[in-house]
């Protein structure tokens, strides 16, 4: 057993004695909401993982089933008032059972896709066959469905300067990478990050050199994985640290998945890499500088889901709102669940359909009675799995957007010359 | 108890495949409540969806005389939930509907399995439905109520930071909806303030599962003032704080709520994420709601100010905001859970005693603390003197937890001593059922033991609970 | 009868404490045979431990305001004049609490407590000659307990005598206590049926800065009426008045919201509040009626159960959904099966509170149907001998 996951282990039983059984999770879990099980509840797995690892159970099949069940959304740390760490508990799991629990939550040809995925080339084929194929899971067809028609690879290894007669903030690096599924499909995003940093005076370096952030291994237990991912995306920042001098901020565009995986790598890799404080979301970047330009009106009817790792890991959910809030004729509404995960996380509605739908109901019957217009997300993973909810619930009238497209469309509808064309 | 496959079977023709739980590792989950000092699994798990099942549910147990115990969502403090003699445990968890919010006769009806906080925030979306209301929220609130069921409320008679204005739970209950141990359904109250007969209302609240289980409630919903201030005070000696505290009560305002906390409270709340920016070096502090019209409310909060800067208060403030009162009271609402942070485990001590004996009870529990090598931290519903001492010890260490639950013993029996009682909100449950013979002769006891009959004469309903064997 | 019990408690209490039965202790045309007058809690005690033995029908009472509520008794052979065996009056200003004897009437006991500037915040019908027992025993309350709550909501601690005699105490005086049943609940509002009080520790609420009373000519809209945040209500024959309380700021507040709603004329302080006693005690309702009903309902629908009777005097508490009815006459039981089906309907409850002896025997006043069976039985574990108030209890226990 390899050093790391020794101390994954370790880690995570420590973490189980922490837990005084108070309950304040339960009605945050998006499983615990579906089922009403308390099996299916972070108290409930923590209580499991803690039986496992002290030796008092084996892993049965419902024990695998339960743990796996877990989306990883995080929500329970942020309402556990101990300050139990609960994916540290997750992680034991995996690090203790290994392939079991990975075989048992994952079908084969999902780990098989997995190691495929990382090629940009079979991605690119990936996503534009995926809609014919047969056998292709719903989350790659997610993917597939709401690709953007912008080509990341125009902007990859370039580097943007700010827009003309823009006072220049600051230099900033942006995560985007051709080696995974969502960076190639949600294109538009990516475009419309560079306009709207360079617009409010950053200049954005875009490597081609980065590869995937490491979340979905590291939430399997592929340790190994994801540390070499870690460890490659953090030579690349060093790279172009040496060639520039100086960096700001690492800029994750929506993705509360990617940045709260960057924000484990110094954990990961035991080193203090000297940049967590500079890997921020771009609206919480632009909330703590202040927005330049004029916003102009963008007349919706929105309602928001927060991406779970952005809200309970980043903890940048309140800085996205507050910039968006200033759109003006933007009219923000519901979700009144935006809080508890939608169950997109991990290939989540490919391997337990029936659980992902109870998790979604409540929210297409209020996003029904809201008539919302749109639906915003802040993750990649978020909007490949709504992208086949509304499709699936026939909400066909509501767009899925992000919060820097949003900002985007404000700019575009405002008063700012030489926006538009600018990329 | 084993329950045969037969008994199974019957209980799966009533909720379905998929509302039973029966394996061994998933029923372990259900061996535990918010207590965690004792544990007891279950035989099997159902959760029923209507109170019909319930019905059905609870028949198949009489007539097999099997333990019944009701679940919510199982953070009672007092083993309340758990099976001590095995059986049927009966979760409520998916019976969660609010039925119906009339506003006009200010009342909610719900099912037992709702979150207690769902009703205010179900009412919140509605207020403003007339022009001229301001607004309706449920006031019984337990610091449990973003996760306890109101059945559990029910049950425990839950309290809460409010209860010096607006009662505890059993005074905002109008009407219940049970499953006698039989099977029959009986309907107690209604949308009104009192019923002819006996209070059955106000027995069965508070029975801990004993009695009935409780499946459906009307509960008393009140409207909103203008506006409510908070005031946060600081105090350098205890007994200063417990002076405010009745110098302000006798002064003719009613508070809403009056909390205590000390020291070693303060400073696990700070440390841990929900810190709200209360001042750790002081020996105790204060946190007052008033509520009111604005000018009303004002007056009122400008008094408290200066009966506490007068009773020797070093720091005083009147939250600039509501959402710097907010950050108070949620740092407040999280403090059992922070003592997580600095324990890491505690047994939360729940005993009454008359607010003047504040300083007294504070002395005695530290010379408690003191002995058995424990820090003790205490929170204290000030208004209603109820107080929260909360044991630190650390479960890995052999032979802690007893050590910290016989000076849990000792604390309560302090209580009773100086003039209160051994619970005040969590309940008497398993943990503290050797402790009632302080409060009652054999003879009162018989009495309750008779009541009890009279709802479960087979003594299936939470067996192992408040009485001593 | 045997004339044995009666020596038995002879000899054990004091020569005052039998006494011939007067007009005084008649209940619907019933003389008790023997008057018990105990001085004490012991001889409460020694009197009822043999009166149980013996299986004698008892009826206690204190100041006999109230003795026409309840259903014609199915026997009664001894009355317990209870107006000397417990005066204390302790109140605990600090702590917010006050002990009384049964025996204090309702309003020596507010007027000691106001001496330390406290009131027991209740303001039941018949309040000008009650004693603490009778109230607490009938759960009486008025318009007050729309923010204070019920007179059982406010107790903490009964004292009591079991119809065994043996003295009990249930309640611990805290304001939260949940250690054992909730069994004092029981007993507040049992009308005598369970034991006898004897005595009773409560909540109190400070005296208000300001105390102020609105009077009205018409009445409000429910709605309207509770947005002006009133501490309680009570609508006589049609005027209105409104009870207000609290700092100064905050009465004017409302007072200057009224006036925006309606013209008023206001009383203020010590007038107030005693203006507020004399209309909820109803003190001319129960003298001149002979029929007098209680509807409870849902409060929105108070108005639509009032509707179906044409009352001679009506004393409406909006806020709590309660009114009395006062009626010149009896009306027969049809049609108060009738009124009570439509405020059944209506989800309430229609309670004869005082009748015609001839209208008492041929209904039951508290019109309970359902639960009687767990009625009965909570009755029979602590009067399984049928001894106290036998038969004036729902469904005749």
């Amino acid at each position: 057993m390899s050093d790391y996951r020794k101390l994954v282990i370790e880690e995570g039983l420590n973490e189980t004695y922490k837990c005084v059984h108070c309950g304040f999770c339960l009605p945050t879990c998006p499983t615990y909401r579906a089922t009403w099980d308390e099996a299916d509840s972070p108290r409930g797995r923590i209580y499991l993982v803690k039986a496992l690892l002290t030796g008092r159970v084996k892993p049965t099949e419902s024990l695998l089933e339960h743990l796996d069940r877990c989306v990883i959304c995080r929500r329970c740390e942020t309402a556990c008032p101990s300050g139990v760490v609960y994916s540290k508990i997750i992680e034991a799991a995996y690090a203790y059972l290994g392939d079991e629990l990975t075989k048992y939550g994952y079908p084969w040809y999902v780990r098989i896709g997995f190691k495929l995925l990382e090629n940009p080339i079979v991605i690119k084929l990936a996503l534009s066959a995926s809609s014919s194929l047969p056998g292709i899971p719903e989350h790659m067809r997610g993917f597939a469905r709401s690709r953007d028609k912008e080509r990341l690879d125009d902007v990859l290894g370039r580097v943007f300067k700010p827009q003309p007669n823009r006072p220049t903030r600051g230099r900033v690096i942006l995560f985007v990478t051709n080696s995974c599924v969502a960076w190639q499909s949600h294109t538009h995003l990516v475009y419309a990050t560079i306009r709207v940093l360079t617009w409010n005076g950053f200049e954005v370096i875009v490597p081609r050199e980065f590869r995937c952030c490491g979340a979905p291994y590291m939430h399997m237990g592929r340790f190994n994985e994801a540390i070499e991912l870690a460890r490659h995306n953090i030579d690349v920042i060093n790279m172009y640290m040496n060639r520039y001098g100086d960096i700001d901020y690492i800029v994750i565009p929506d993705s509360g998945g990617c940045q709260a995986q960057w924000l484990e790598y110094e954990k990961l890799l035991n080193t203090k890499v000297g940049f967590k404080q500079k890997v921020v979301n771009t609206l919480q970047l632009l909330d703590k500088v202040g927005l330049f330009g004029d916003l102009g009106p963008v007349k919706m009817r929105v309602s928001i889901q927060h991406s779970c790792h952005l809200m309970n890991v980043a903890k940048a959910h309140d800085a996205v709102i507050r910039v968006i809030s200033k759109i003006p004729g933007l009219e923000i509404r519901g979700l009144e669940t935006a809080d508890i995960c939608c169950g997109a996380g991990m290939m989540y509605p490919d391997r337990h359909p029936d659980l992902a739908d109870k998790i979604i109901r409540p929210k297409i019957e209020e996003l029904r009675k809201l008539r919302s217009d749109a639906l915003i997300l802040e993750s990649v993973t978020c909007k490949a799995h709504w992208t086949n909810i509304v499709r699936n619930y026939g909400l066909d009238n509501l767009r899925l957007i992000y919060p820097t497209e949003l900002l985007d469309l404000s700019y575009l509808n405002g008063d700012n010359p030489g926006y538009a064309n600018y990329i | 108890m084993v329950l045969s496959r037969e008994i199974i079977n019957k209980l799966i023709s009533i909720v379905g495949e998929d509302n039973i739980i029966t394996d061994d590792v998933e029923l372990m989950v259900y061996e535990a409540d918010g207590s965690l000092v004792y544990t007891a699994k279950p035989d099997v798990v159902v959760f029923p969806r209507s109170t019909e099942e319930v019905a059905k549910i609870v028949k198949v147990a009489w007539e097999n005389r099997i333990p019944i115990v009701g679940r919510g969502s199982g953070t009672s403090l007092s083993g309340g939930a758990l099976p001590i003699e095995g059986g049927i445990v009966i979760s409520l968890a998916r019976m969660n509907r609010i039925l119906e919010l009339d506003i006009e006769n200010e009342t909610a009806t719900v099912e037992a399995g709702v979150i207690n906080l769902w009703v205010s925030d179900a009412l919140a979306k509605l207020n403003y439905q007339y022009p001229i209301d301001l607004g309706y929220y449920f006031p019984a609130d337990p610091g449990s109520q973003r996760v306890s069921t109101i059945g559990g409320n029910i049950s425990h008679n839950a309290g809460g930071v409010k209860c010096f204005k607006y009662g505890v739970t059993v005074n905002n209950v109008r009407g219940l909806k049970v499953v006698l141990p039989n099977g029959e359904i009986r309907f107690f109250g209604g949308k009104v303030i009192e019923s002819p007969g006996y209070d059955v209302i106000g027995i069965i609240s508070g029975s801990e599962g004993t009695m009935a289980i409780v499946t459906e409630a009307v509960l008393r919903i009140v409207s909103n003032y203008e506006s409510v201030k908070t005031i946060l005070a600081a105090f350098n000696s205890i007994e200063d704080a417990g002076l405010a505290v009745s110098r302000i009560i006798s002064s003719g305002i009613r508070p809403v709520a009056l909390e205590f906390m000390d020291r070693i409270a303060v400073n696990a709340i700070e440390a841990g994420p929900w810190g709200g920016g209360l001042p750790t070096d002081a020996e105790a502090i204060l946190l007052i709601d008033v509520e009111g019209s604005e000018p009303g409310a004002v007056a009122e909060a400008n008094r408290i100010v200066d009966i506490l800067k007068s009773s020797g208060a070093y720091m005083v403030k009147l939250a600039k905001d509501r959402a710097e009162a907010n950050r108070w009271w949620s740092a407040r609402k999280q403090a059992f859970g922070a003592m997580g942070f600095v324990g890491p485990n505690y047994i939360t001590g729940d005993g009454t005693i008359p607010r003047k004996k504040l300083p007294e009870a504070l002395y005695r529990i530290r010379e408690i603390g003191n002995k058995y090598g424990f820090r003790i931290a205490n929170v204290f519903h000030a208004g209603d003197g109820n107080l929260h001492p909360l044991i630190l010890y650390d479960e890995r260490r052999p032979g802690e937890r007893e050590k910290a639950l016989q000076a849990e013993d000792e604390i309560l029996r302090m209580c009773v001593e100086i003039g209160g009682t051994i619970t005040g909100e969590h309940g008497v449950g398993y943990h503290k059922r050797h402790l009632i013979s302080l409060l009652y002769t054999d003879y009162e006891l018989d009495v309750m033991k008779r009541i009890k009959s009279v709802f479960d004469p087979l003594g299936i309903m939470n067996p192992g609970k408040i009485f001593p064997r | 009868m045997s004339l044995s019990v009666i020596k038995n408690i002879e000899r054990e209490v004091g020569n005052d404490s039998i006494k011939e039965p007067s007009n005084d202790y008649v209940v619907d045309g019933l003389v008790p045979k023997v008057v018990l007058y105990p001085r004490d809690i012991n001889e409460l005690s020694i009197m009822m431990r043999n009166i149980n033995r013996a299986g004698l029908k008892v009826i206690p009472m204190v100041n006999k305001s109230k003795l026409f509520l309840g259903n014609v008794p199915k026997g009664y052979d001894v009355a317990i004049d209870l107006s000397r065996v417990h005066r204390i009056i302790e109140p605990d200003p600090e702590e917010m609490v006050g002990i009384y004897g049964i025996s204090v009437p309702f309003m020596e006991v507010q007027r000691e407590l106001s001496r330390v500037d406290r009131r027991l915040p209740i303001d039941p019908p018949l309040s000008s000659r009650s004693s603490i027992g009778g109230i607490f025993s009938c759960n009486l309350f008025g318009p007050l307990a729309y923010v204070f709550m019920s007179t059982r909501d406010i107790t903490l601690r009964v004292r009591a005598v079991m119809p065994d005699g043996t003295v009990v105490r249930w309640g611990t005086g805290m304001i939260k206590d949940v250690a054992g049943y909730n069994i004092k609940r029981l007993y507040i509002g049992s009308c005598g049926s369970l034991g006898i009080i004897y005595e009773v520790m409560t909540r109190l609420a400070a005296m208000p800065e300001v105390i102020a009373v609105a009077r009205l000519d018409r009445e409000l809209d429910l709605l309207v009426t509770r947005r002006l945040k009133p501490f309680g209500v009570v609508v006589i024959n049609g005027t209105m008045y409104l009870r207000f309380e609290g700092v100064k700021d905050e009465v004017e507040y409302r007072l200057s919201k009224l006036t925006e709603v309606s013209r008023a004329e206001v009383f203020y302080g010590a007038e107030a509040d005693d203006h507020w006693y004399r209309l909820t005690s109803m003190d001319q309702l129960f003298e001149n009626y002979d029929l007098i009903m209680k509807v409870i309902l849902p409060q929105y629908k108070l108005g639509d159960a009032l509707s179906l009777v044409k009352a001679d005097y009506v004393v409406k508490m909006p806020m709590i959904g309660e009114a009395y009815l006062g009626l010149r006459g009896a009306l027969s039981p049809d049609i108060i099966n009738a009124i009570r089906n439509r405020v059944s309907e209506l989800g309430g409850y229609l309670i004869i509170v005082k009748a015609p002896l001839e209208m008492k025997r041929s209904i039951d006043i508290w019109g309970l149907q359902q639960n009687l069976d767990i009625m009965a039985k909570l009755k029979a574990v602590f009067d399984p001998n049928n001894v106290m108030s036998y038969g004036r209890f729902v469904g005749g226990i």
